[in-house]
């Protein structure tokens, strides 16, 4: 039986790329939250190292062109009155829609954790929603649209320890995200947030 | 020499797996224990032992003597520079000084398949303490070296020895050390009901290599006997309580030398509960509320117990949920239920009604709290370790939406474009096992034209996902059936197929695919269309890189569609990220994809990001040749043409596209946000081939402008103002876009918004405006229902040399959303 050189050349490769991931993962860990006072406000804010990201495909437009949806927990102290909320970085690989066509749908989110609904309001697209005066994530590209959701720290939680989870959009035509395939780095930041985090 | 050469290769290939296999042990082969001192002061001893992983405390034996101390831990795997598989190691250590804590070593044991355990050997028999923060990675363990309660007696005689109680010595007198703390201890730590008369509360002060702790006291008893008759009785809510001996001089331990100050307070009766004020309990609760923050959660269950004990006021139900929450943070999943669901019985109505609920959900849900190790959350960490199994949980969600489209041309009589209702429902079933995870989801919808067939679509039915997914968390494998969607390996989106994945560790994910595309919801199976993959994912490398790396092959009617490798990375970092793709055909010799964008936050307010997409468009593959040929099948191109010929047509029908995207955003202040972005992206030409005509090269660009701005008008408020310039070889468009969100109480939304165009047509010279005010209106019922309308109305005016062309256009949608 013979075997394609292409396939023989992507077999090398592949196993090459094991063994330097095999490599590089022994020097690899998982960072703890990050902690910012934030210098108008002064409330403590305590977010993930690591967000969660939902995909959609959108072959209309390209093979691979994606509309991306990052996902990344929040705490903020004021003064030790404890609030959580999701933010979402909302963004495209195919950067040619407009902010309002982006933003669309978004006002009011469907979150399926592993199938189990959690209806969610925007509380706003800029910092001051959450009381701070500067964005805590940083964009996975400056067009990307934040979005700042209140949950509870119970929220956050089924989030973390969830296998599944999909976002839908409202509206007339509403759009699916989601998980993408492997997110255990994110899941596992999402766990350090809480455990720093929650009493 | 071909011989010598492949033995070389196997031989290259054989190390290569063998380092990969032993890998995770060796090159990640640090230490359980990290670390570890002994300090000494007097006849105190302090042993500190660090982890390389966060660890919970679960007990210790024996209580507070011994010989042997078996501390029962339960390591998580949060392990900050180590592998969590460190954990599962055994480690024998022993800290500088041991000698001065009378310590031989500490054995630890994380093999075990339950708990992991840590045991001081010592030379003799010490009297020590346990104690640990909640969540961290350390333990200390303080031990006592002036005598023993309980002495050897040995008789250097050929029988052997015997041990012998020490008795009472006359004069002397024992007390209670109930706690111990950096802080002077509150007054919710001094209620007590003692069981015999006569006893007090009383705190002491002593200096232990430098620092100074609090020492929360009950005495005097007037033998050992009576304190540990006592100190049984205390033990259940001063679990890390022991005896100790009042001097020999019998004096008060404020005036003995070796403390640095005492103070006693009023003893507080049986009935003592019963008589704390108000104001009292606010205290008890403020004092609650800082052991939490503080990490002191076992002294936050304590309080909020007796504040739930003392009768007459109106805390309880407050009480009764922070309990609940303290017994959770502190790891007693079992209590927190408990508390939760007495809550629940006690207060169905009342203000935290809602939370409870959702904490208690939480829990069952998951089946264990967030604060226990990772290990059993993430499953393949560790596979001995399941949640309880749960019933079946089916979730439903439906939609249903009525849409009207009109348009009018001039004077000319309305035409209905489109009438119908769409219906969509997503159904999520899935039970854990107490082995096998199994979930399904069929998400379709049904379009119902109301058009006749000359002017509608026609009736609809689409099928976005319809799968069966069964996981085995013992072995890390996954398998899921049916139409389902991949963003990795190389799948471009939706397939009808086979997902195998294989987790061989926490950060290494095998997988392989096989399947048939899906280009639409609305088709059934591709009959010609195959492929197959596998890929391997891994992260996260240097703290935030997630990277991956595929091969597939797809076939058309036989033939190679495409054959790729390629590789994806993920990187986001606090100020930076980056996502890439890279997309070969082997197949073609082709860059068939590539992708990189990357941003980066200069200070908390700026950031710039720049992005390149290099691709074909339509994507390189053979049945792209298909593209403006008279045939319905692949089959049937291949009888037309030669192979060879498909696959030079494919290339000529999938140009090159580029694009390149540029952005800047700034954060105003925290109302305002501002970001600008500028693109240009040209597509090559195409040659004249198969019977289909050249295209010249075109070109494509925007320059875009947005201001956001949250809670002008009102909290809560968020408006958008966004101008847009984009530039074509066909038109140039100038938008103006307006638009606000704002709420309305708690069920209402109302969303205004209008956008303006210029549109400059080349061809013509003309120019056309349109005008588009639309709103929408959003209800929300309760959790489970949404109710939306939404309606907005188009003017197009288009000055002609003849006579202008004028259109007007409208649509109107009402639906509903419901969770069941």
């Amino acid at each position: 039986m013979t075997v394609a050189p292409g396939i023989q050349r992507a077999t090398r490769l592949l196993a090459f790329g094991l063994l330097s991931a095999s490599f590089l993962g022994c020097a690899s860990t998982t960072l703890p939250p990050g902690e910012k006072l934030d210098p108008k406000t002064g409330v403590t804010l305590t977010f993930s190292s690591t967000p969660m990201v939902l995909y959609r495909d959108n072959p209309s437009q390209a093979a691979f062109a994606r509309n991306l949806v990052s996902l990344g927990p929040l705490q903020v102290n004021r003064g030790g009155r404890f609030e959580y909320f999701l933010w979402l970085g909302i963004w495209n690989t195919n950067q040619t829609a407009s902010v309002a066509d982006r933003r669309n749908g978004f006002d009011s989110i469907v979150l399926f954790i592993n199938g189990e609904p959690l209806p969610l309001e925007l509380n706003g697209w800029t910092p001051d929603a959450i009381g701070a005066s500067e964005p805590v994530y940083s964009q996975p590209v400056t067009s990307a649209l934040d979005a700042y959701y209140r949950v509870t720290a119970d929220q956050i939680r089924l989030i973390a320890n969830s296998d599944d989870i999909q976002l839908r959009t409202t509206g007339f035509t509403p759009r699916n995200f989601e998980s993408w395939d492997d997110q255990t780095a994110a899941r596992e930041s999402f766990r350090l947030f809480l455990s720093s985090v929650v009493y | 020499m071909a011989f010598r050469a492949e033995k070389i290769r196997r031989g290259r290939l054989t190390a290569g797996l063998v380092l990969l296999l032993v890998c995770p042990t060796v090159f990640g082969a640090s230490r359980f224990i990290t670390g570890g001192d002994v300090t000494r002061n007097d006849d105190v001893a302090v042993i500190t032992i660090q982890f390389a992983c966060r660890v919970a405390y679960l007990g210790h034996l024996p209580v507070n003597r011994g010989r042997q101390l078996r501390v029962q831990l339960d390591a998580t795997t949060i392990c900050p520079g180590s592998v969590p598989s460190v954990a599962k190691s055994r480690d024998l250590f022993r800290p500088s000084n041991s000698d001065l804590a009378k310590l031989l070593e500490v054995d630890y044991d994380g093999e075990l398949a339950t708990t992991q355990t840590l045991t001081f050997v010592f030379t003799d028999t010490v009297r020590f303490e346990v104690s640990y923060d909640v969540g961290q990675s350390r333990i200390n363990v303080r031990v006592h070296l002036d005598e023993p309660e309980v002495v050897a007696a040995t008789q250097s005689r050929s029988t052997g020895g015997v041990r012998v109680r020490r008795e009472p010595e006359p004069g002397r007198t024992y007390v209670i050390n109930l706690s111990s703390s950096r802080t002077p201890h509150t007054a919710a730590d001094r209620i007590l009901e003692p069981a015999s008369p006569g006893l007090s509360v009383f705190e002491t002060q002593v200096v232990l290599a430098g620092a100074t702790w609090y020492r929360l006291r009950l005495g005097h008893f007037k033998s050992p006997d009576a304190a540990r008759l006592e100190l049984a009785r205390l033990q259940s809510t001063h679990p890390t309580a022991w005896i100790d001996r009042t001097p020999n001089d019998a004096v008060s331990e404020l005036e003995n030398s070796s403390l640095t100050g005492s103070k006693q307070y009023a003893y507080a009766p049986s009935a003592a509960l019963a008589a704390i004020g108000l104001d009292q309990i606010d205290e008890l609760m403020a004092d609650a509320r800082l052991a939490v923050i503080a990490g002191e959660v076992s002294r936050a269950v304590q309080i909020y117990t007796k504040v739930l004990r003392a009768p007459n006021h109106d805390r309880h139900a407050e009480a009764q949920e922070y309990l609940g929450l303290a017994r959770e943070k502190n790891g007693q999943t079992a209590h927190a239920k408990a508390e939760y669901q007495r809550y629940l019985s006690l207060y169905p109505d009342g203000e935290g009604a809602g939370r409870v609920q959702q904490r208690l959900a939480a829990l069952l849900a998951t089946g264990r709290q967030a604060n226990q190790p990772q290990a059993v959350l993430e499953g393949s960490a560790d596979r001995q370790f399941r949640p309880q199994p749960s019933e079946w949980r089916i979730n439903t969600y439906a939609s249903q939406y009525y849409r009207r489209d009109a348009n009018q041309f001039n004077d000319e009589d309305e035409v209905i474009s489109q009438s119908a209702l769409y219906s969509d429902v997503n159904i999520d079933a899935r039970r854990r096992g107490s082995r096998f995870d199994f979930s399904s989801r069929l998400s379709g919808g049904y379009r119902r034209d109301f058009l006749n067939a000359s002017a509608g679509s026609g009736n609809q039915v689409r099928v976005s996902y319809a799968y069966a997914d069964l996981a085995d968390p013992e072995t890390g494998l996954r398998g899921r059936i049916g139409r389902q969607s991949r963003n990795t390996g190389g799948v471009l989106g939706r397939f009808d197929g086979l997902n195998l994945d294989y987790r061989a560790t926490e950060r290494i994910l095998v997988n392989a695919v096989i399947g048939q595309p899906v280009f639409s919801v609305a088709d059934g199976l591709d009959s010609e269309r195959t492929f197959y993959g596998t890929s391997i994912s891994y992260g996260p490398v240097f703290e935030d890189l997630e990277i991956g790396l595929f091969v597939i092959r797809q076939d058309i009617a036989g033939v190679e569609d495409r054959q790729a490798i390629g590789t994806e990375l993920r990187y986001f970092g606090t100020n930076k990220s980056l996502w890439g793709l890279i997309d070969y055909d082997t197949s073609y010799g082709q860059l068939s994809s590539a992708f990189l964008q990357g941003s980066w936050r200069f200070d908390s307010r700026l950031t710039i990001s720049a992005s390149i997409d290099r691709r074909h468009s339509p994507f390189l593959s053979t049945g792209s040749a298909m593209i403006g040929q008279p045939v319905a099948t692949f089959k049937e191109l291949l009888v037309l043409m030669t192979e060879d010929e498909i696959r030079q047509l494919s290339v000529d029908r999938t140009p090159l596209a580029s694009s390149y995207t540029a952005s800047v955003s700034y954060s105003l202040s925290p109302k305002f946000q501002f970001s600008v972005d500028a693109n240009q992206t040209t597509v090559e030409a195409t040659p004249d081939s198969g019977g289909i005509a050249a295209t010249p090269e075109s070109s494509y660009s925007y320059f875009s402008t947005t201001l956001i701005a949250s809670s002008l008008l009102k909290e809560g408020d968020v408006s958008m103002i966004s101008l847009r310039l984009s530039d074509s070889d066909n038109t140039r468009v100038i938008s103006l876009a307006l638009d606000s969100r704002i709420p309305i109480g708690r069920r209402w939304r109302i969303n205004p918004r209008i956008r303006i165009d210029q549109r400059r047509i080349w061809s013509d010279s003309s120019d056309e405006w349109l005008y588009t005010p639309a709103v929408r209106i959003q209800y929300r019922h309760n959790r489970s229902l949404r109710i939306e309308f939404e309606a907005g109305k188009q003017f197009a005016q288009r000055a002609l040399a003849g006579p202008d062309m004028n259109r007007e256009s409208y649509f109107i949608s009402l639906g509903y959303q419901a969770f069941f």
